[in-house]
């Protein structure tokens, strides 16, 4: 019985890597552009029904629903050689089109005035489903409708689907350039606060961290959104592997969560990948083995996200978990040794709160698609260094927010209205509390976080105590 | 166990089935039935060799008319086979498909730790969003639900430790020699009996269900059997409750507390045990319980924390 899960992509960032992952998908799984499955496409043994579904005439249908404020990007899949992947059905362009302007509070009221028609889209299609296990969405937080839209849809989701897994593959903005977003501090930060509060796990994709392996691993002097989008697919079809190649462990979603998430609030996912190239570059290649490959996605240069960093406060960052899922031809007994040498050479700080390890699934390879090296790896790990990616978010919506900066936007919308801003405030308070939580983590006394006053840290240092191990 | 989805969905089901027979043979028809469906909606849908799996109950156990999932042992009366045709019966004897049905036994008791853990896992998410959602912070019941996360943590990291031992020694390390041999060391028959045999031995071992691993096994046993209570200290098994119940953030009213630090002194009495017996236990070997115990213990948190305690005896 599959357990299915439904990709909603919003906005432009969100459709153009949900368009990628797609295209991955269908390579993988050996299905064509238009749905059909390519007649070399025998060898079965893969779950295509966790992402697609089989229509009448046997054509491949992702589970996926796009959404967009403005027609471009959704226009450009619908133009080009995809367009019949899709389920027409469940494509929503706002009637109006003209997007959400980089406004947070225009995409989330945007998508409160349209909840109606987007909610039927997603109860069919979960209608559809034999044993639903959760959502997926692909946005980005600075912008508009992928922050905005995307936000109110989390909170949706979360009150229809309380029993179901919320996921997201968050794109968070590159901190080294200036945008062109002046309000980005302010969306982001509003985001967080859902997918704090909204989601269960959040795959953090920062393009930060995706330009600076752009332009130092793959040697790109100007990297485009198109070659940066290729890693997020690759990120993002490497991460679902154990779901659509099923073995014995980490076959379903929640599988993945409950080792990778052990506290329901430090859910965001950092990852690494490696070897990684980009299309038509075949040049790059090396010797892999097991041992290089782990190696290599705990370095710094590997991990897409920024604030994994060797600065002095970074020193004291851990792990809280880690998965590796390690493809290609692997000898077995590599893992071992390679664990033991890791371990041997301190390559990895761990909490000291709680027993923690690298978890290894050794996942089977799509034989449709050809790779030049012999074994890649991705890298799920729960690090407490995301904190500094929060700070750095609180920070820049702080400087903004003093200088009372373009709020005017906001308060055009009922949420802001009669000049209440006690929304930005309340994200804060919570951005703050999550980054606390996770300096905690830190700790070998996490236990003992989110309580006030000596008291009740006495008697929870009483019940640690009692239960020593 | 390659592609063992059909097994999380046979058990699945049969974890969630309302009998609606009593008598013996029935129930067994609706177990088969149960694994054809899950053999049919599975990766596996297009292996011809599927027919031949099929569940029989062990032994002369009369087999229990309920089954309340309350114990690992749960569906020990139930076996699974394999149908054999000669000539490939030389080899996969009966004796041969008996060690497989125990090592099949084995993953299911695992099987059900993980869905306690899993179940768990998804109260303690409706608890946060509750106390998060809650307007006055609470901190009783944040200490509550610290003690509850860091529980879940530790026997999860154990069961997860522990699938992850079996899972790449078992179908990866050993059954990848067992491949080499084939092709390497088979000359005749007997070589193929024998190589075979010595594959099911190294199985048993990885399993800990050999003579020499039983005190491993037991306490292994043990701990499965913590999952199991743990998940049915929310409000005894009503994961609903336990979560909308946490409106009033009370959690002490919602769950069994006392039952949780019962549970927290098996455990830790357990791993205790399990520390004794590596340090008692022999350092070599590919399939030995000293591997696994390193898994467990990789950050040193275990052997950090009970050496931290000699400090303290010796210091007092």
């Amino acid at each position: 019985m599959p357990r299915e899960i439904i990709t909603i992509q919003v906005g432009q960032c969100g459709n153009q890597i949900g368009m990628e992952f797609w295209k991955q998908l269908c390579l993988e799984h050996g299905i064509g552009k238009d749905g059909l499955l390519e007649d070399f496409a025998t060898q079965g043994g893969d779950r295509k029904d966790v992402f697609f579904y089989q229509a009448d005439d046997q054509h491949y249908i992702p589970r996926a629903l796009l959404m967009d404020l403005e027609p471009r990007v959704i226009n450009g899949i619908q133009n080009s050689e995809y367009r019949n992947l899709y389920n027409h059905e469940n494509i929503f362009v706002s009637e109006h089109g003209g997007g959400a302007g980089n406004n947070w509070a225009s995409g989330y009221h945007q998508g409160e005035q349209v909840v109606d028609d987007i909610m039927d889209m997603i109860d069919r299609e979960a209608d559809g489903s034999d044993s639903l296990e959760g959502f997926v969405l692909c946005h980005s937080i600075a912008g508009g409708t992928g922050s905005g839209m995307g936000s109110y849809l989390l909170e949706t989701l979360n009150e229809r689907y309380s029993k179901k897994l919320v996921q997201t593959y968050s794109v968070f903005p590159n901190q080294m350039e200036t945008s062109d977003v002046v309000v980005q501090p302010y969306n982001s930060l509003l985001t967080l606060k859902r997918l704090t509060l909204n989601a269960d796990c959040v795959v953090v994709l920062d393009n930060t961290a995706l330009n600076r392996i752009a332009v130092e691993r793959l040697h790109l002097t100007n990297p485009t959104f198109a070659q940066t989008n290729s890693l997020v697919s690759t990120v993002m079809s490497a991460s679902t592997t154990t779901l659509r190649y099923p073995g014995y462990m980490n076959n379903d979603l929640v599988g993945l969560l409950a080792s990778l998430i052990p506290t329901p609030r430090c859910h965001f996912l950092m990852t690494g990948y490696t070897p990684l190239t980009v299309e038509r570059q075949v040049n790059m290649i090396r010797k892999t083995t097991v041992l290089d490959v782990m190696r290599r996605l705990l370095q710094t240069k590997n991990i897409m996200v920024s604030s994994y960093a060797r600065t002095k406060e970074a020193s004291q960052a851990k792990y809280i978990s880690i998965l590796n899922i390690i493809q290609g031809d692997v000898d077995p007994t590599q893992v071992h040794e390679s664990l033991q040498r890791i371990r041997e050479r301190k390559l990895v700080n761990f909490i000291e709160w709680g027993p923690a390890s690298i978890q290894v699934a050794l996942s089977r390879k799509s034989p449709y698609v050809q790779t030049t090296h012999r074994v890649s790896g991705l890298m799920l790990a729960n690090h407490t260094s995301i904190r500094h990616l929060f700070s750095k978010c609180l920070g820049q919506y702080e400087k903004l927010r003093k200088k009372q900066a373009f709020l005017d936007n906001y308060r055009k919308f009922p949420m802001f209205a009669d000049n209440d801003l006690s929304e930005f405030d309340e994200s804060r308070e919570i951005i703050e509390s999550l980054v606390d939580e996770y300096k905690a983590c830190e700790s070998p006394d996490y236990i003992k976080w989110g309580m006030e006053g000596q008291g009740d840290a006495s008697v929870a240092a009483a019940l640690e105590s009692k239960l020593v191990v | 166990m390659e592609l063992a989805d059909w097994a999380d969905s046979f058990l699945m089901s049969l974890r969630n089935q309302k009998w609606s027979v009593v008598e013996p043979e029935q129930k067994l028809a609706e177990i088969q039935g149960l694994l054809e469906l899950a053999l049919q909606r599975s990766s596996c849908e297009t292996d011809q060799y599927k027919e031949r799996l099929f569940v029989y109950v062990r032994g002369q156990n009369k087999m229990p008319l309920s089954t309340s999932i309350t114990g690992i042992h749960a569906f020990d009366f139930m076996l699974l086979g394999y149908r054999v045709d000669w000539p490939v019966s030389i080899i996969v004897t009966q004796d041969a498909l008996k060690i497989y049905a125990e090592i099949f036994g084995y993953l299911v008791q695992v099987r059900l730790a993980v869905f306690s853990l899993t179940d768990v896992w998804y109260c303690l998410k409706a608890l946060m969003r509750s106390i998060y959602c809650s307007r006055h912070k609470n901190s009783h019941a944040m200490m509550d639900f610290n003690i509850l996360m860091k529980m879940r943590q530790q026997i999860n990291h154990f069961v997860s430790t522990l699938q992850q031992y079996v899972h790449s020694q078992l179908s990866d390390v050993s059954w990848c020699r067992f491949q080499h041999s084939l092709k390497h060391q088979v000359k005749d028959i007997l070589d193929l009996e024998s190589v075979h045999m010595s594959y099911l031995a190294d199985a048993l071992q990885i399993c800990f269900l050999s003579v020499e691993t039983k005190p491993v096994a037991l306490i292994i046993k043990n701990i499965l059997q913590c999952a199991l209570d743990f998940r049915h200290c929310f409000t005894g098994g009503d994961m609903d409750d336990a979560a909308n119940g946490a409106d009033s953030l009370n959690l002490r009213s919602q769950i069994n507390f006392s039952q949780v630090f019962a549970i927290k002194t098996t455990f830790e009495k357990n791993i205790r045990d399990l520390d004794l017996l590596y340090l008692k236990s022999p350092k070599y070997g590919e399939f030995n319980f000293c591997r696994f115990w390193g898994y467990l213990n990789y950050n040193d948190y275990y052997s950090n924390t009970f050496n931290k305690e000699m400090g303290y005896f010796y210091m007092n």
